[in-house]
């Protein structure tokens, strides 16, 4: 919220200087994001009425204006082009000094003397940029320094209100706040009304219906009013609040609640049907066509402004076009009023109308504020628009806001603080802040908070406005003292970080991708019905991930588009499934990884070999070797479908599927525009966590091994592991490992066989095993093959 | 026999300096003096026939003589073999300025370093590490941080929905009551995780990390959140940072607070990092509202707690430079690369 410096002197004169205030709101809690210095500079620039417009005798481009002020008339060259005769100006009289530091003297323009300048907004250092020269409203007087009418030098404070201050959404409320801060005094201003008029009674009745969630209406009206422009200077105020103007009435209502906070409205009086104003809900199916030229289908949670014929404005939240102030009003009807909070920002939320009334209501206005408000703004309104005011106020308060005390222990604030305090300063605070505060004795202060503060209710609210007078500064720090206990940490965290530091020292680098994608990506990975998100950003951002491979694709995608071709990456986030019977979708950690481009990255002594399958499914033995659960089968059935159907395989831990490991699919390439092909890992967090176990000891042999090579041809169906298991199986106790050196192809082999060269370790726990053995084991070998698998031992 | 025996280390002496750089010549020499059969060999000799009272000394006197002259030998015989190998060396010479072969470079990520690093720092002072789903339940995210339906602070949060009552958590504070609900204090424990708001511009991703902390025990005080929020900030950022706490609002603590500290870039003289202010928002905290502990039943009167949050994007974009708020969910490796 912007704030006007002069305008808050307005209440607290012997305020500091603006980047004193600023660093003082600042510190008090209200953060201040800016401080600009605004305004008028310039003296001797005035107001001025152009009489003459003509072409420049020796310049096409300038015009010699005839220009009127109260001391008589000038000549002036001018460069601009949009003004007229009649036109009112601010005219720079030689002598004046701009803020751009231009100095300003009787001159000759191509042979014809200028006695001044008129001014553009930018001249007068009040906009960056402007298109002509300044034009003031019709009604300017003549003579008057410019300060005068557009305000003066001022500062403008960008000040950023927190949600519970509701009190500071004001020129006055952050004045007051200022004065209870900086000790400058505040003074309010005194209103007194001219009542002129007839008698408020006999004009408008107010009533509140049952039930209705409005604690007090007041209302006034004017008789006789002239709808015209507001002056520049009550305009430049609205403006700099980003409120545009609209004319002299509806411009008083927004300057008044700008100042006091209190939202207010003026309504056309001859439009109210019967003068007779009910604060009701709406019924359903009522409609309204609000000021900004909407119909608005109402519904009963909604609060109305009605008349006998039915809903003239959304209490608190926009009026109705019908009952406006127009240019043909003459009687208006003057609204302030104290609606509840949560029906306003209802209304608010449901009509999609967030407004300066309706940000204020949802906040706290101040119930006790409406009279001087509505007094203000009447004050205003006949000096502005003229009429009469008729006698007397409607002041419908259905619910007497009276405060309680709150309790506030010295002793309670000074533990919670941690630092020491003393009764008589506290009283002083509160007192300061609009309290009425008192020493109950023994330790105990009870402070009644004034009715803006909404925010006040209870010990703790007032020992914070103490840590905040006081200043968090003059709180010493002090460190805790607590129990010496271990730490925990889940084990789940502590091994998704041992993952990801095992990834990155294969050459994987993380990613962080958003949790959401677009539903396009989701279906390339498959899964069922995802996780929805009711207010999406965008389709591109409507889904929760239900594997982390659509997002890692992405990122490859990305990079190649950036040149990076060698790509190895990885992800550990959840992905989400719904449940069913579940508000919560089940969250499950995955690690994912991605390899693409050149094995050994680009080098001048690194062969060009390109990662394939094999590299990929070594990078996960080796992920799964560090944490712990090496004994994974690599499934070719099971793996996901948008993995190449040969290239790819199911990872299973203790039997339970864990994950999966693969080649992308050729259509997945091809929906993607990738040329080459992709690998692509995914393992379950939680289930590896739970297979893996502590390393444990087995002793080193004592006794030599005998190492034998077999060489056979099997059917290329017939999956390695399968074979090793089978000779494994042989003998569990002599047979220590088996291994395959050679895989072989091609010439010599018939199509649909491979060859194959194992070598195989006999070894015994207990003694040195003898050729014999050996030899009678490793044959048993070559007729298992045989015999099981069809091999021709070569 | 002594005049006789320093006569011929002399001359053995002589000998071997003149052949001082000739490998084979000193070879022979050694032979000559120092063999078997060589001219040292008569004196030991002549031992046995010496009174036994001068044998000792004798023996000694020949062994010294002969020692000496060996070491002289193999010290030139080492040095001309040396100049020899260092000259074959020299011509097997690599340049060691070509680049070394590596395997691929990979990093962490740059956020998730930083939220390791915090969690270390909180785990050093004994903190717990926990952590809450993703998708949580509306009264965990706003209600039981005393942050009801239509109340204006929700607008603090613009949150993404999954139904009207499970949404995208907008802070990790449900943490805070998960922990608290299933703990009795004295509670110590950080959270980091993932949150969510439904907001996308220059400054603002629509996913981005938290770590979240908090300690309840009797008798925790303000003074204990500035000095354990003052003592972290001067971890990570150095040890001679300025720091600054100001008040600020947040529904689920009272009294709340800011923490500020010392622009990294301009050390406080202003600059377009800190909007001219010389100081960088960095956190917020504050004491746990008595409100958040009637939801999980702590007893206001008899226990106390401070909670803060902090953003890992920003302290990650600090600590490393980082000037645009995108590159950290592009994912271009040549960004990630770098940390």
């Amino acid at each position: 919220m912007p704030c006007s410096y002069n305008w808050l002197k307005e209440y607290a004169a012997g305020l500091p200087s603006p980047k004193a205030a600023a660093e003082a709101l600042t510190m008090s809690g209200t953060e201040v994001e800016s401080v600009t210095e605004t305004g008028v500079s310039a003296a001797n620039v005035v107001t001025a009425e152009v009489l003459t417009v003509v072409k420049h005798p020796n310049a096409d481009k300038l015009s010699l204006c005839g220009v009127r002020t109260d001391k008589g008339t000038h000549s002036i060259v001018c460069g601009a082009k949009n003004m007229k005769p009649g036109d009112k100006v601010a005219l720079a009289m030689p002598g004046a000094e701009l803020p751009g530091g231009i100095k300003i003297k009787k001159s000759r323009i191509r042979g014809v003397e200028s006695e001044g300048m008129m001014c553009s907004e930018h001249e007068l250092g009040i906009k960056d940029a402007s298109d002509g020269i300044l034009i003031l409203p019709p009604d300017t007087p003549l003579g008057v320094e410019i300060g005068a009418i557009l305000g003066g030098r001022d500062a403008l404070l960008e000040v950023s209100i927190t949600p519970n201050r509701a009190d500071l959404l004001s020129i006055r409320g952050v004045a007051r706040e200022l004065s209870a801060i900086t000790g400058a005094a505040f003074k309010d201003k005194e209103i007194r009304v001219e009542e002129t008029g007839a008698t408020i009674d006999g004009l408008v009745s107010v009533s509140i219906a049952e039930g209705a969630p409005c604690g007090r209406y007041c209302a006034r009206v004017i008789k006789g009013a002239v709808i015209g422009q507001s002056p520049a200077a009550v305009k430049a105020r609205l403006e700099a609040a980003g409120i545009r103007s609209i004319n002299n009435v509806v411009d008083v209502t927004n300057y008044v609640m700008l100042e006091t906070g209190q939202p207010l409205h003026a309504f056309d009086l001859a439009k109210v049907g019967g003068g007779r104003i009910n604060v009701r809900l709406a019924s359903d199916g009522e409609r309204l066509e609000t000021i900004d030229g909407k119909a608005r289908v109402l519904d009963p949670s909604m609060l109305v402004i009605a008349d006998v014929n039915g809903p003239v404005a959304l209490a608190g939240v926009m009026g109705g076009k019908a009952s406006e102030v127009s240019d043909a009003t003459k009687d208006i009807l003057l609204e302030a009023a104290w609606f509840v909070p949560s029906s306003v920002r209802k209304t608010a939320k449901k009509t999609g109308l967030p407004s300066e009334s309706s940000y204020r209501f949802e906040r706290g206005v101040d119930i006790e504020g409406a009279r001087a408000a509505i007094d203000m703004a009447a004050d205003m309104i006949i000096r502005l628009a003229g009429g009469a005011v008729a006698k007397g106020v409607i002041d419908v308060c259905k619910e007497k806001q009276s405060r309680e005390p709150v309790r506030f222990r010295v002793k309670r604030a000074e533990s919670l603080l941690g630092t020491a305090l003393t009764g008589a300063a506290c009283l002083d605070i509160f007192k300061r802040l609009g309290m009425d505060a008192k020493d109950a004795g023994e330790g105990v202060l009870t402070a009644t908070p004034p009715s803006f503060r909404v925010d006040l209710n209870c010990e703790t609210d007032l020992i914070e406005e103490i840590a905040r007078i006081n200043g968090y500064d003059n709180i010493p720090p002090h460190p805790p003292v607590a129990r010496l206990v271990t730490p925990e940490i889940p084990g789940s965290a502590r091994f998704r970080t041992r993952a990801a530091a095992v990834l990155a020292g294969a050459g994987f680098s993380e990613v962080v991708n958003y949790s959401f994608v677009s539903r396009r990506m989701l279906e390339l990975a498959g899964g069922g019905e995802p996780v929805e998100i009711l207010n999406p950003l965008s389709d591109e951002l409507s889904v929760m991930r239900q594997s982390l491979a659509p997002s890692l694709l992405g990122n490859l995608c990305y990079n190649l588009q950036r040149k990076n071709a060698d790509v190895r990456i990885f992800e550990i986030a959840p992905v989400f499934q719904t449940r069913p019977g579940e508000k919560l979708p089940e969250e499950r950690w995955k690690i994912a990884g991605l390899m693409h481009g050149s094995r050994y990255g680009e080098g001048w002594n690194a062969p060009g070999d390109r990662v394939d399958f094999y590299d990929c499914k070594g990078e996960v033995e080796r992920l799964l070797g560090q944490l712990g659960a090496a004994s994974a089968a690599f499934n070719p059935k099971g793996a996901p479908v948008f993995l190449h159907p040969g290239k790819s395989a199911s990872i299973e831990l203790n039997g339970a599927n864990a994950g999966y490991i693969g080649e992308a699919h050729p259509g997945v390439n091809a929906r993607l525009d990738l040329k080459r092909p992709v690998y692509i890992f995914e393992l379950d967090a939680a289930s590896i966590a739970r297979a893996a176990s502590p390393a444990h000891y087995s002793a080193i042999p004592r006794f030599p091994e005998s190492a034998r090579d077999i060489a056979f041809v099997i059917g290329e169906s017939m999956p390695y592991e399968e074979i090793i298991r089978a000779i494994e199986r042989l003998d569990a106790k002599l047979i220590e490992r088996v291994s395959v050196f050679d895989v072989y192809y091609g010439e010599g082999i018939e199509p649909g066989y491979r060859s194959m060269a194992l070598r195989i370790i006999y070894r015994s726990a207990e003694r040195t095993l003898r050729y014999e053995e050996v030899e009678e084991l490793h044959g048993l070998v070559g007729r298992e093959l045989t015999s099981r698998f069809g091999a021709v031992i070569r | 026999m002594k005049e006789r025996l320093e006569l011929l280390a002399k001359e053995a002496e002589r000998a071997i300096e003149a052949a001082a750089s000739d490998k084979d010549a000193l070879l022979q020499l050694k032979a000559r003096y120092l063999g078997r059969k060589g001219e040292f060999s008569g004196f030991l000799k002549e031992l046995a026939a010496l009174p036994a009272e001068d044998r000792k000394a004798a023996g000694e006197a020949i062994n010294q003589a002969k020692t000496r002259l060996e070491d002289a030998i193999a010290i030139l015989i080492g040095g001309i073999e040396g100049r020899w190998k260092e000259a074959a060396l020299a011509k097997e010479r690599l340049d060691v300025t070509l680049p070394g072969r590596t395997m691929p470079l990979g990093k962490r990520h740059p956020v998730m370093q930083v939220m390791e690093e915090i969690q270390e720092v909180f785990f050093g002072l004994g903190f717990d590490i926990a952590e809450g789903p993703e998708i949580e339940l509306d009264s965990y995210n706003f209600e039981k941080l005393n942050i009801p339906k239509d109340h204006p602070a929700r607008e603090m949060q613009d949150t993404f929905y999954v139904s009207s009552d499970v949404l995208l958590r907008t802070h990790t504070s449900p943490v805070q009551i998960r922990v608290m609900e299933n703990k009795r204090p004295p509670v110590r424990v950080i959270a980091p995780g993932t949150v969510f708001r439904r907001d996308s511009d220059v400054t603002h991703s629509p996913m981005f990390h938290q770590v979240e902390g908090f300690m309840v025990d009797k008798g925790v005080s303000f003074a204990n959140l500035k000095a354990v929020l003052a003592d972290f900030l001067r971890t990570f950022f150095g040890r001679d940072t300025g720091v600054r706490f100001r008040p600020s609002f947040f529904p689920f603590t009272e009294p709340s607070a800011e923490a500020d500290i010392r622009c990294v870039l301009c050390k406080g003289a202003g600059c377009r990092v800190c909007k001219g202010s010389g100081w960088l928002e960095i956190l917020g905290a504050g004491m746990i509202h008595p409100e958040v502990f009637r939801s999980v039943g702590y007893d206001y009167e008899e226990y106390s707690g401070f909670a803060f949050g902090l953003g890992v994007e920003r302290i990650a974009m600090l600590k490393y430079g980082i000037d645009d708020l995108r590159l950290l969910f592009e994912n271009d490796l040549r960004f990630l690369k770098q940390f």
